[in-house]
């Protein structure tokens, strides 16, 4: 698998910035598709002494895909879209782990089923997404921060470039949600 | 909660946070007067203080913590295909074979995936046994056998194949912990050995068998695995008595490994006897024939292949001990073994004792003639034991009893045994050896049983597992030949058993798709064929006169009678074919009024619009009635019915392959219609098709359609002036033919396929200007052609290969300007084409093109100056070129031959008319000359969209030629400075 032509990627960033709603639709799956190849070299063998953050992964995908001359707005927009992405792999990882661990025979998963047999691990991660949807329905500026800080890896200091607002806010906004997120899935 | 709510809270979560501990109480106090605000600030504010470890840990690390825990397997968590890898479940030489899953909608599918390790991907010898398996397991598919569902090749290239997923228990295992007794142990033995006997009737030996490859599901079925070191027979091999060479020592499991095998002996049938007899020996008595563990291989070796095995009632005696699974260790005891079979000692004894170690012992012979003939006997053996009734194997060797038998009872039915075992050495030889006892009667009842059930497991069975394997037209002519014989025989003895009629009928059919079926492999014994076919109608006629209800049998007869349709298509017989093949059509279309989704009747239904599609206007090489439109509207029905197959049984391979194929022949048509663009969208439909099916197997059938459609894109691409683009395409076209006919030299099908493809391409080197080349290419086509021709003057077909390569040579020679040798060709093609024609006189194709050639020799001789010989040939084709000129239905042949004759014939008036300026017709001349053109050029604007090459491969003639010489003629007959004037005035 090669990585999407920089110039598609960045065109098609440039559309959504300038507010084209459709160019979204044609960049999520180019940005998923990257960030997971990228994960699997990440973890595979290839890379001796990597390193497991996934900012670093983040700002490869960022390097690769987009044209470095582009403004500010749409690598924040890029750094926002490759968060969810990230987000996404890795719930769908543990979506098809626990699914897998489900056993013989044809059958249908529900998320409860997945969560009764799963690794703790793969249970957390389905779990926070699950309780992500909710915080985002409250406040879906904290919900943005945990996609950025948490699933991109970016500092404090990124996130508040990304969203555009104070790193004292969002070292807050980050606190807050992290509570609310530990309470929810606590119950 | 609201937003509103919510941003209250966290303005005064953002606000304490900022205070020491200590103050937030205070501060809250004072700010915040609603409780249910407060208690909600505060819960968040606890859960902050005492920390979480929730997302302490990068995503990454997550995930690379969730591969460790499944040993770092490069596949767990990937995907192989569609396939996502869940766990390794097992690991072979060759392959690792995961459990993966397949998601589908909501549903998870769970499957087997075995995938050639990369390692060895990069040995030719490990890629081609691994293929070799996957074609093994595809032409296996029975109850107790893993089903193989689905094959490819990774994005890095490495093959795959996928398999049900059994879960499941060691068959041993299974037995030893339900505690099953003697009598269930065998139960579910001869369970196995029914997929074992199913495999050797698909030439398949397993060579592996034992009880790890053996699992018993949940509901107590066993199934067969791993066919990881299987081997599929040569037919020689097949044939004869196994007899020892040595050749290398091949992967195995000491345990159930025959002698041959530890010696590097020749693998037969009789090895899986062998080691199912170990299998066996294991389940009844808890111990291995031989002891395997801490002995060196050389020495086992020895044992195995010198000493006796201890009888089964003897060695429940022995105590040993041996490593179980996980590594403990377990005493096998008298006692241990029997508690887990029938109870005591003595009780297990002696249900060993007697037959059973006779039937052990006979299974684990040293020499493999020795022991039961084929797995069936030996399953049959035990069949009878459990029945209380006698059994085969007996101390004594039978053979000398045998040969007296057979000396005393050498007529009738014994004769007929006699022959199959000759025939059928190694795997029949001595079924009813043992009842040489018993009263001559039973045994003749018997044997007519045997006899019949082995001639059809040799007609259907054999037959087809050999029909796709190249190299094997001979041996399949032997075997279905003598099995023929037999049935024949023994028709005569039972006439009124309506079964045995059926399959009489069924076997003339396989044989007579050997000897020359026009589409599959075959010997090239038309006259043979066409006999057997006839009496195969005879007797299908017969059996529905008899109950014309039976559905089944109206099918068997529309089937019948489209086979012979086929065939008469293939001599030239066009109306009979025609006729024939409708009646099967109409049986066919009141079969599928009660059943319109009806699988089966659908892939008979649209062989037979097929079949009458190409009596309508078939490829060129065979015959037909030149009736485009009507054989277009026929091929469209037969898609449209693949179509709907591929519907109803999605990835089926028989509707797939016959997309393709009915794509091919609407493609063919739309070519014949000048409707070029739409053919090669056509044909490369049918290419995305046989790729997707070349990929799955190997099967010759998809390569040579594969083969046939390069050629018609090559020929369209010749069409359209682009001889380039058509070179690559027979290059391609030619690699898959030579390849197939080099794999069977007694493929006569194959054979010409090649011989047809060195013709093109030499056409096509001549068209690019490599004139020596191309006619070498050329003559070294027509000198094989001409020999087959001789060798089988029934086939038509050949004469027309023959004579369109005649017609190519002539055109290449008149290009060189060698005229005469031209002409030779054209007239040797004209009177093929005048044999073709007075066989079938309605033969539409072979009329027009003999016209067509006409016209080229006319063309000849007129450039040699020979007007008169020409304006003769001319006049002589029109008759039979101008009664399919017409608007519709045309012919597209008729249309460029007349259209060029026309042209032709203006010419000649033309220099008539310009030679001789003082002549009083000289005005007449000139008229004459237009009008000549004029048709000309009417009829060129019928041909939609002329192209450099009509579709038999006639260099096509200029249009632009009409318009010049009307456009002479019309300045001729105007100008009054050409003399004309003055002599049209009076």
């Amino acid at each position: 698998m090669s990585a999407p032509a920089t110039s598609e990627v960045t065109r098609l960033l440039l559309r959504w910035t300038d507010g084209d709603k459709h160019a979204l639709d044609d960049l999520l799956p180019l940005v998923y598709d990257e960030l997971r190849r990228l994960a699997r070299s990440y973890l595979s063998k290839e890379r001796p002494g990597h390193t497991l953050q996934s900012t670093a992964l983040v700002n490869e995908a960022y390097m690769r895909l987009v044209d470095q001359n582009v403004s500010w707005q749409s690598r924040a927009h890029f750094f926002g879209i490759a968060a969810q992405m990230m987000r996404r792999i890795l719930v769908d990882h543990a979506r098809a782990r626990s699914a897998a661990k489900r056993g013989a025979g044809d059958f249908k998963v529900t998320l409860d089923e997945a969560m009764a047999i799963s690794d703790a691990r793969d249970v957390n991660v389905i779990a926070l997404d699950s309780a992500l949807n909710n915080l985002a329905k409250l406040d879906p500026q904290q919900s943005r921060i945990v996609e950025l800080r948490f699933f991109a890896g970016l500092s404090i200091e990124e996130t508040s470039q990304v969203l555009d607002v104070s790193p004292a806010t969002v070292k807050r906004d980050w606190a807050m949600a992290k509570a609310w997120l530990a309470r929810e899935m606590q119950g | 909660m609201d937003t509103e709510l919510w941003q209250q809270v966290r303005k005064l979560f953002h606000d304490a946070l900022e205070l020491p501990e200590a103050e937030r109480a205070a501060y809250l106090d004072q700010s915040c007067s609603d409780p249910t605000l407060r208690a909600e600030v505060e819960s968040l504010l606890r859960f902050h203080d005492q920390g979480s470890d929730l997302m302490e840990d990068s995503p990454i690390k997550l995930l690379k913590d969730a591969r460790s825990g499944q040993e770092r397997d490069p596949w767990i968590g990937n995907f192989i295909g569609p396939y996502q890898v869940v766990a390794k479940v097992g690991e072979g030489g060759m392959g690792t074979v995961y459990r993966a899953l397949r998601v589908e909608e909501q549903y998870l599918k769970q499957v087997a995936v075995k995938v050639i390790r990369p390692g060895i991907s990069s040995s030719q010898h490990y890629l081609q046994r691994f293929r070799n398996e996957r074609q093994i397991m595809a032409s296996l598919d029975h109850p107790n056998i893993a089903r193989l569902l689905d094959g490819g090749a990774t994005s890095d290239g490495l093959p795959y194949f996928v398999m049900e997923f059994i879960e499941g228990q060691r068959i041993d295992d299974y037995c030893d912990q339900r505690k099953l007794s003697t009598a269930e142990r065998l139960q579910l033995f001869r369970q196995v050995c029914g997929a074992v006997q199913y495999a050797h009737q698909r030439l398949v030996v397993h060579r592996d068998l034992k009880a790890g490859n053996i699992l018993i599901t949940e509901n107590g079925v066993p199934k067969l695995l791993d066919f990881g070191i299987a081997k599929l027979l040569e037919p020689e091999l097949f044939l004869q008595t196994t007899q020892v060479t040595g050749t290398l020592m091949k992967p195995m499991t000491p345990e159930c490994a025959s002698p041959e095998q530890f010696l590097g002996g020749t693998i037969t049938t009789a090895s899986d006897v062998y080691s199912l007899g170990a299998l066996l020996y294991r389940l009844l008595t808890g111990h291995p024939p031989y002891r395997v563990e801490g002995r060196p291989l050389h020495e086992l070796a020895r044992a195995v292949s010198e000493t006796e095995p201890l009888k089964p009632s003897q060695v429940i005696d022995r105590v040993e001990e041996e490593t179980g699974d996980g590594g403990a260790r377990v005493q096998l005891t008298p006692e241990y073994v029997s508690g887990l079979r029938d109870g005591d000692v003595e009780a297990l004894r002696g249900r060993l004792s007697g037959d059973l170690d006779n039937i052990l012992l006979k299974a684990l012979r040293k020499e493999p003639e020795r022991r039961y003939a084929s797995v069936e006997q030996f399953s049959e053996d035990i069949g009878r034991h459990l029945d209380g009734m006698p059994v085969l194997a007996r101390k004594d060797t039978i053979r000398y009893r045998t040969v007296k038998f057979v000396k005393r009872n050498r007529t009738g039915v014994a004769a007929g045994v006699l022959l199959l075992v000759v025939l059928l050495a190694g795997i029949a030889t001595t079924s009813w050896q043992a009842h040489v006892a018993r009263q001559q009667r039973t045994l003749a009842e018997q044997r007519f049983n045997d006899v019949r059930q082995l001639a059809n497991s040799l007609v259907f069975d054999v037959d087809d597992a050999m029909a796709d394997v190249p190299g094997t037209t001979a041996a399949r002519r032997l075997l279905v030949d003598n099995a023929m014989r037999y049935l024949d025989s023994l028709a005569k003895e039972a006439k009124d058993d309506r079964s045995l009629q059926r399959e009489l009928a069924s076997g003339y059919l396989k044989l007579s798709d050997v000897q020359g079926s026009p589409y599959r492999a075959n010997i090239g014994d038309t006259a043979g064929s066409m006999v057997n076919l006839r009496k195969a109608v005879a007797i299908r006629e017969d059996l529905v006169r008899e109950d014309p209800g039976n559905r089944e049998d109206l099918f068997r007869l529309a089937v019948a009678y489209r086979r012979l349709g086929v065939m008469l298509v293939s001599t030239g017989e066009l109306h009979p074919a025609l006729d024939i093949t409708q009646k099967g059509q109409t049986i066919l279309e009141g079969l599928l009024q009660t059943e319109p989704r009806s699988f089966t009747l659908l892939d008979e239904m649209e062989s037979i619009y097929e079949t009458i599609g190409d009596i309508y206007g078939g490829n060129g090489l065979s015959a037909n009635l030149g009736d485009t439109e009507t054989a277009l509207a026929y091929h469209r029905k037969a898609l449209a019915s693949a179509e709907l197959r591929a519907q109803i049984a999605p990835g089926n391979v028989g509707a797939l392959h016959g997309i393709g194929t009915y794509n091919i022949k609407v493609g063919d048509d739309l070519v014949k219609q000048g409707e070029r663009a739409a053919a090669l969208s056509s044909y490369n439909k049918a290419l995305e098709i046989y790729k997707g099916l070349n990929a799955g197997g190997d099967s010759q059938r998809f390569q040579r359609q594969t083969s046939l459609l390069y050629t018609r894109i090559g020929d369209v691409h010749l069409m359209d002036g682009e001889p380039r683009s058509a070179l690559a395409d027979y290059i391609r076209a030619q690699e898959i033919a030579e390849k197939l006919a080099a794999a069977d030299s007694q493929d006569a099908l194959a054979r010409s396929d090649a011989t047809l493809g060195r013709g093109l391409l030499g056409k096509v080197y001549a068209e690019l200007g490599q004139t020596e080349k191309g006619q070498a290419m050329l003559n070294n086509a027509i000198a094989a052609l001409e020999d087959a021709v001789a060798r089988d003057p029934q086939r038509t077909d050949a004469y027309r290969a023959l004579g369109l390569f005649y017609m190519w040579r002539g055109q290449v020679r008149e290009k060189t300007g060698a005229v005469e040798g031209a002409i030779a060709d054209h007239q040797r093609n004209a009177s093929l084409l005048e044999r073709i024609y007075n066989a079938d006189p309605k033969d539409v194709e072979a009329r027009v093109t003999l016209a067509a050639t006409r016209v080229k020799i006319g063309g000849l001789l007129a450039k040699k100056g020979n007007a008169g010989d020409a304006m003769q040939a001319y006049q002589n084709a029109l008759p039979d070129l101008e009664p399919f000129t017409a608007e519709k239905p045309f012919n597209i042949e008729a249309l460029y031959a007349a259209a060029d004759a026309y042209a032709h014939i203006g010419e000649l008036v033309q220099r008539q008319a310009e030679s001789a300026p003082s002549s009083p017709h000289q005005l007449e001349l000139w008229r004459g000359a237009r009008s000549w053109y004029e048709k000309s050029s009417v009829t060129w604007r019928k041909v939609r969209n002329p192209g450099k090459m009509t579709p038999t491969g006639f260099r096509a003639g200029e249009p632009g030629k009409a318009e010049a010489g009307l456009a002479a003629c019309d300045t001729a007959l105007a100008g009054p400075g050409r003399g004309l004037a003055k002599n049209a005035t009076p």
